[in-house]
């Protein structure tokens, strides 16, 4: 989280990742360090707005951020048009066939060049936040859920983190390693499609086929971890689904999610050690793939210089994740998990679509190795993670001993949930979705969400798209915009 | 899941004998005549089963050999998104089955309308359905959640099917083989492939050797 | 001969009575007619004479000829055309406008009947200064005209020292004696191909084309260039057209062609674009009329053949420019005119918002002049690609080469000038205007010019067995597998290539017929949508734009254009420029300042009557001089 400046001193850098209304007030969700906190808009602006007499000091409080985009989140993402003669909008969207998703990006354009990207992403508003209040917050994990189906998981488990916080629950080791597990398989998928759409876009077509096997296959085996093929319902406020603890129970699931029973016995272990198998098998294909696709000048020569995101630029237009580290920023939240001691975020320096492509493939394969040293982890029944505490006990046993042993620690939870009820609280969640930091602030009061706040990666993503595609010619468009893995699900909410 | 789908019992479903291979054993080469023979006996479709939709109706017979699909997203959370992409993928093959997906609505028999509408894509989709050319046939698939009221003030013309649920790619493709209509359409899933075997990809089984 | 001076007289009495202006107009269509009737009479008759002596043992006068009548019989086609529409249009021009455009046409019958070089010259002079005044009325600013006149003072001195020069060696200023020279050849034509707005002589044309009314832009465009190849082929026909210089024509020709269609394709201007066809067509022209004299030169049956074919082929294609380029620049004066509009992204939906008339006019006349079969610009255009294909039959490698290199350039121009008409047709004709605007009332009768031109340009091209044989060509027609003897045009003997566009034109009807037909039966049943765009419905502010389309030849070829983007604030916008035509800086810098020195002298008033003063005044002196 921290970099060095041009004097070599430690400065800690304070990201800017919400600007909340509440009651009247501004606050700001504002990440430092590790750590992310809500404080009141003046606190973190003071530099920006000139305002205190001491500017040196709140230049370096203030937080990095597109403070414009976040203050009206439904309006238009990017830069005003541009005039001129034989000047147009070349509308691309909402129904456009390229895109799979329902958006309008905006360009002016007087031919072949881009000159300024405008994104309309109300299309897909559907008002979640808004609608989470007054929902219990059991219900509101279904919201958080329904932000954005393919980082269902990274929702689900900030926004739990944020509850747990604000009720004071703790989880137990074991949850927490499936929980990054199901994290680390959500990020595999979702890499995968990526860099499968820029081989496609790239007409590489055999490599895009096979990367889209690929991404099946890592649908499928998060069916066999999860029951559920998008890792929907995996999360539960205090831990994870007790089926998920339990392993292979997924399919206990299945009528009420619409699928078929299955009649055999749940065998945790079992799926587990046939999920680690199944993600050793997919790490070896990809390692090949990858590499292979590293000879062709013809797919890197798309990428290449596309789309330049650099350092400052990055962290001015709120980047984060992959895109971030594609240019040689460290910052990862997975770096302060306790149970991935040495954790190294991979990044490279250029910035442009070739470096994001490249961390997210590397990220695909250190995703795999997390996931089975996970797996062996909760196997052996160690306590490996440091800090995991006692009830770490490994992975319970299968049937009746998930169970039993879940049912104090639910039990706790509750009793917790119920003092905490009366008077209420808020607290902050973030998990390291594909393509950023996923923040969710939750203020609760008896028992019911009364507000909410989600900050998304993709709102900054398609910023900073906007920002770096003017200049470039339209057959750079898809490698620009796939290579930062937006969804505008996920901006829109 | 589906709305209409819910009455069928699975036991239905598994009433019909899963078809085997009939008789050949699967090494030998297949005849010159093969592609005939499959269509004729209707091989393909019956060893996997896709279609568990019996009560979706056909298109119209114009269109059993071909379909060309234009999925448009109307504010679904992008998981329904995510599984039309992995339809796309080498594993389903839908080309095989005369699906294919079309980037506009004038080239489309079928229009896959993913997610409930939010108010602000309610206009696009109206002029969508009406740039599809006649006979044409309309899909709706969208999730359970959210709750969305926008649902009831659209009115879908020439609705095939309406299916509410997050279904995975191998449903969706049993759902595109009942709206085609024809052979594929017409048979109930058979209880050979249950989703207990379709994870069993090709990725675990090697893992599993190792 | 009595239609030549019937003609001249009608033109000049329509001078006189230009203050009103429908009558001026009439008289200019009545002398066109006389003009045609001439050219006719030319054309059945040859060695027609009226002389008078001039001083010592010289004669001057005019007469008519073969290629006198042919050339009369083209323009008057053109003149008629040009002053029908007047009558309807002219109402709001000013009288300066039509008399400079009766007494310029007056001044072209000189030109296209002269006998002697005396009268061409004077004839000459006469042309070019009054379509400098009437450019001079309308122009803001003095630049413009006077750079016109520039040039076309530089086309006159080139012509008097030519003649000077033939004067000087052969006591003749006859243009029916054939003793030439090279060196009065080479000057002359130059002088010619100077007013033919040939690279790099065409910098005059970019700005007096957009500011001459329409009329007079069709009598700049077309009948100017049309005495330029007239004068050209009567220079050729005098004598001295050997040795390297034809074959720097070809090159001169074929560079201009590629140049002018290269710019046409990256200009935006309404009128530009066809000013800029109009140099592509003229360097078409001249290389037809250069590989005819260099096949001529040769000798040899097979190259006599091929000279006469190489001359229809120029015939053709001035003809074919003559026709489309008039009509195009009435159309696109009218619709401009009704749009209030001089650029091609905002001139849209000429259709429904001006009418179907100009519509179709800017259609034809772009097809035509993009070589669309079977209009008679594909004819032509087929006819000297044909010639520089069988570049083998020469001898010289020399003629070998560069008839192969001006191929290459030729075929290019024609590619882009089809470039440049679709962006032309597409934009204004086919260009869907969102807002539509009152629709002005127009009568079908008046638009009778416009139809009559299309219809010409059509029956022309599927005519054309029928056509060159009026002008002497019938030789190079035959029949052969079972096409019937007219019809079949030979390029070359032994056979080299055939085409007939009358059977090419008989088997497209038969053919979409059948299409037509049915899509006329079930148009009832056909459900019309908008276009679609992603679910909404196209705004205005996002059609595609003219320069748009241009963007991706002015960013590949953006050395040759050298295409500049601007960037203000929030505005952009894409400048292509002709640098060719800045080469002749030096030309319009001495103008500039010969005017600026003219106007300093006499202090006040009108330049343009003190600039004419000194031209009579150098007429008279070159006259004296002579004598």
């Amino acid at each position: 989280m921290s970099s060095s400046d041009a004097t070599g001193q430690r400065v800690r850098r304070r990201r800017l990742l919400g600007v909340i209304q509440a009651d009247g007030d501004g606050y700001n969700l504002v990440q430092e360090g590790d750590g992310m906190s809500l404080e009141p808009a003046a606190a973190s602006e003071g530099g920006a707005r000139g305002e205190s007499p001491t500017a040196s000091v709140n230049e370096e409080r203030a937080a990095i951020g597109p403070r414009e985009l976040l203050a009206d989140r439904e309006g238009p993402i990017g830069e005003a048009p541009v005039h001129g003669a034989g000047v147009f909008d070349f509308r691309y969207g909402p129904f456009a066939g390229g895109f799979p998703e329902a958006g309008v990006f905006h360009l002016s354009t007087y031919g072949e060049r881009i000159l300024s990207c405008r994104i309309d992403s109300s299309y897909k508003h559907r008002g979640i936040e808004a609608s989470m209040a007054g929902c219990l917050p059991d219900e509101g994990l279904r919201w958080a859920e329904a932000v954005c189906g393919n980082f269902a998981f990274a929702h689900s488990l900030a926004y739990c983190r944020a509850v747990e916080g604000a009720l004071g629950i703790e989880v137990t080791g074991t949850d927490r390693r499936l929980r990054l597990i199901g994290l680390e398989m959500e990020r595999i998928y979702n890499h995968l499609l990526v860099i499968a759409r820029l081989a496609q876009a790239a007409a590489q077509k055999v490599l895009d086929a096979h990367l889209s096997a690929l991404f099946e296959e890592a649908l499928r085996l998060n069916r066999l971890f999860a029951g559920s093929r998008l890792l929907a319902g995996v999360n539960r406020i205090g831990g994870v689904s007790p089926m998920i603890a339990a392993g292979g129970a997924w399919a206990q699931r299945g009528p009420a999610d619409g699928r078929a029973a299955d009649t055999r016995p749940p065998d945790g272990p079992r799926a587990l050690e046939r999920l680690a198998g199944g993600v050793e098998v997919l790490r070896t294909r990809f390692e090949r793939l990858y590499e292979t696709s590293l000879s062709n000048r013809n797919y890197l020569d798309r990428l290449h210089l596309i789309g330049v995101a650099g350092a400052e630029r990055a962290l001015a237009t709120g980047l984060t994740g992959p895109s971030l580290r594609a240019a040689s920023d460290p910052t990862d939240l997975r770096n302060a998990e306790e149970l991935l001691p040495g954790f190294a975020p991979i990044t490279k320096a250029e910035g442009d679509s070739l470096a994001r492509m490249e961390v997210r493939a590397e990220e695909i394969l250190q995703s795999c190795d997390i996931v089975r040293s996970q797996i062996a982890s909760l196997l052996e029944g160690g306590s490996t993670g440091s800090g995991a505490g006692a009830s770490d006990r490994g992975l319970p046993s299968p049937a009746a001993g998930a169970r039993e042993g879940r049912s104090e620690v639910r039990a706790k939870a509750l009793q917790a949930k119920a003092l905490r009820a009366a008077e209420g609280g808020s607290g902050i969640g973030a998990a390291e979705s594909p393509s950023g930091t996923i923040a969710w602030w939750v203020d609760l009061s008896e028992g019911r969400i009364r507000r909410a706040y989600a900050s998304t990666p993709s709102l900054f993503g398609f910023r900073a798209f906007a920002e770096v595609i003017a200049s470039h010619i339209f057959t750079d468009f898809p490698f620009a915009l796939e290579s930062f893995g937006l969804s505008f699900a996920d901006a829109a909410r | 899941m589906t709305r209409s789908m819910r009455s069928e019992s699975s036991d239905e479903r598994r009433g019909s004998d899963p078809s085997k291979p009939r008789g050949k054993s699967p090494t030998r080469r297949p005849p010159i005549w093969w592609p005939l023979f499959g269509l004729g006996r209707q091989l393909t479709e019956r060893r996997h089963g896709y279609a568990r939709a019996g009560s979706l109706k056909a298109i119209d017979s114009l269109f059993r050999r071909s379909l060309f699909v234009y999925p448009i997203d109307v504010g679904n959370s992008n998981a329904l998104n995510i599984e039309l992409a992995a339809l796309r993928t080498p594993q389903y093959n839908v080309h095989r089955f005369g699906i294919f997906f079309t980037d506009t609505p004038r080239h489309a028999d079928l229009l896959l309308v993913l997610g409930r509408p939010t108010p602000k894509s309610s206009l696009p989709l109206a002029e969508t359905i009406d740039q599809l050319p006649h006979p044409f046939g309309i899909l709706h698939l969208y999730e359970p959640f959210p709750p969305a009221t926008h649902l009831d003030e659209v009115e879908l013309p020439n609705l095939v099917g309406t299916v509410e649920g997050t279904p995975s790619a191998e449903e969706i493709l049993g759902f595109l083989l009942a709206t085609k209509g024809g052979p594929g359409g017409r048979w109930s899933a058979s209880a050979d492939s249950s989703p207990r075997e379709a994870p069993e990809s090709n990725a675990e089984r090697k893992g599993e050797r190792k | 001969m009595i239609w030549v001076v019937g003609a001249f007289a009608l033109f000049c009495l329509g001078a006189l009575v230009a203050r009103w202006r429908i009558a001026a107009y009439a008289f200019a269509s009545a002398g066109s007619l006389a003009a045609a009737a001439a050219g006719l009479s030319g054309l059945a008759a040859p060695a027609q004479a009226l002389q008078m002596p001039f001083v010592g043992r010289l004669w001057i006068g005019i007469g008519l000829d073969r290629l006198s009548g042919t050339f009369l019989l083209i323009s008057s086609v053109v003149w008629l055309m040009l002053s029908l529409s007047s009558i309807r249009s002219g109402g709001r021009q000013r009288v300066v406008t039509a008399v400079a455009y009766n007494v310029a046409i007056a001044g072209m019958v000189i030109v296209l009947t002269a006998l002697d070089a005396v009268t061409l010259l004077v004839g000459w002079e006469i042309m070019t200064i009054f379509v400098f005044l009437a450019l001079f009325e309308r122009s803001r600013s003095e630049r413009p005209p006077i750079l016109f006149l520039a040039f076309g003072e530089l086309s006159t001195l080139l012509l008097v020292l030519a003649f000077a020069l033939r004067f000087a060696l052969y006591h003749t200023i006859s243009l029916r004696a054939s003793d030439g020279g090279v060196a009065f050849f080479a000057l002359a034509s130059l002088g010619m191909i100077v007013k033919m707005d040939i690279v790099p002589f065409h910098a005059w044309m970019r700005r007096a084309y957009e500011q001459l009314p329409g009329n007079l832009a069709g009598v700049a465009s077309v009948g100017v260039t049309l005495a330029g190849v007239y004068g050209l082929e009567r220079v050729a026909s005098i004598g001295g057209a050997s040795g390297w210089w034809p074959l720097l024509l070809l090159l001169l020709g074929a560079a201009s062609a590629f140049w002018g269609a290269l710019q046409a394709a990256g200009s935006d201007g309404l009128r530009l674009l066809p000013a800029y066809s109009t140099v592509e067509s003229n360097g078409l022209i001249l290389s037809a009329v250069a590989l005819s004299l260099i096949a001529a030169q040769e000798g040899g049956s097979q190259l006599a053949y091929l000279a006469s074919f190489a001359a229809a082929a120029a015939l053709t294609l001035a003809i074919a420019h003559a026709l489309a380029k008039t009509l195009l620049f009435l159309s696109i004066g009218e619709a401009g005119d009704a749009l209030g509009t001089d650029t091609l992204r905002e001139t849209k939906s000429v259709w429904t918002n001006v009418g179907p008339v100009p519509a179709l006019g800017i259609a034809i006349g772009g097809l035509s002049l993009a070589a669309f079969p079977p209009l008679i610009g594909y004819v032509g255009e087929w006819m000297l690609l044909e010639t520089t294909f069988q570049a083998y039959r020469f001898t010289a490698f020399a003629a070998r080469f560069i008839t192969s290199f001006a191929g290459v350039l030729i075929a290019l121009a024609i590619g882009l000038t089809a470039f440049a008409m679709v962006k032309l047709i597409g934009y204004t004709v086919l260009g869907r205007e969102r807002r539509l605007l009152p629709k002005p009332a127009t009568s079908s009768w008046l638009s009778a010019p416009q139809i009559s031109l299309a219809g010409l340009i059509l029956l022309c091209g599927v005519g054309i067995p029928a056509l060159l044989p009026l002008f002497g060509f019938g030789r190079l027609f035959s029949g052969l597998l079972g096409v019937p003897k007219p019809l079949l045009l030979v390029s070359g003997i032994p056979l080299f290539g055939v085409l007939s566009p009358t059977l090419f034109a008989a088997i497209m009807i038969v053919l979409s017929a059948i299409p037509i037909l049915s899509w006329l039966a079930r148009r009832r049943r056909i459900r019309a949508v908008d276009a679609w765009n992603g679910g909404i419905e196209i705004n205005q502010a996002e059609s595609f734009t003219s320069p748009a389309y241009t963007q991706i030849l002015a960013s590949i070829l953006k050395n040759v254009y050298r295409t500049r983007e601007h960037r203000e604030g929030s505005a952009r916008s894409v400048e292509t420029t002709d640098f060719v035509a800045d080469l002749t800086r030096p030309i319009r810098r001495a103008v500039d300042s010969l005017a600026g020195a003219t106007s300093r002298l006499f202090m006040n008033g009108r330049i343009a009557a003190y600039v004419l003063y000194i031209v009579i005044i150098l007429v008279i002196a070159f006259v004296v001089a002579a004598v």
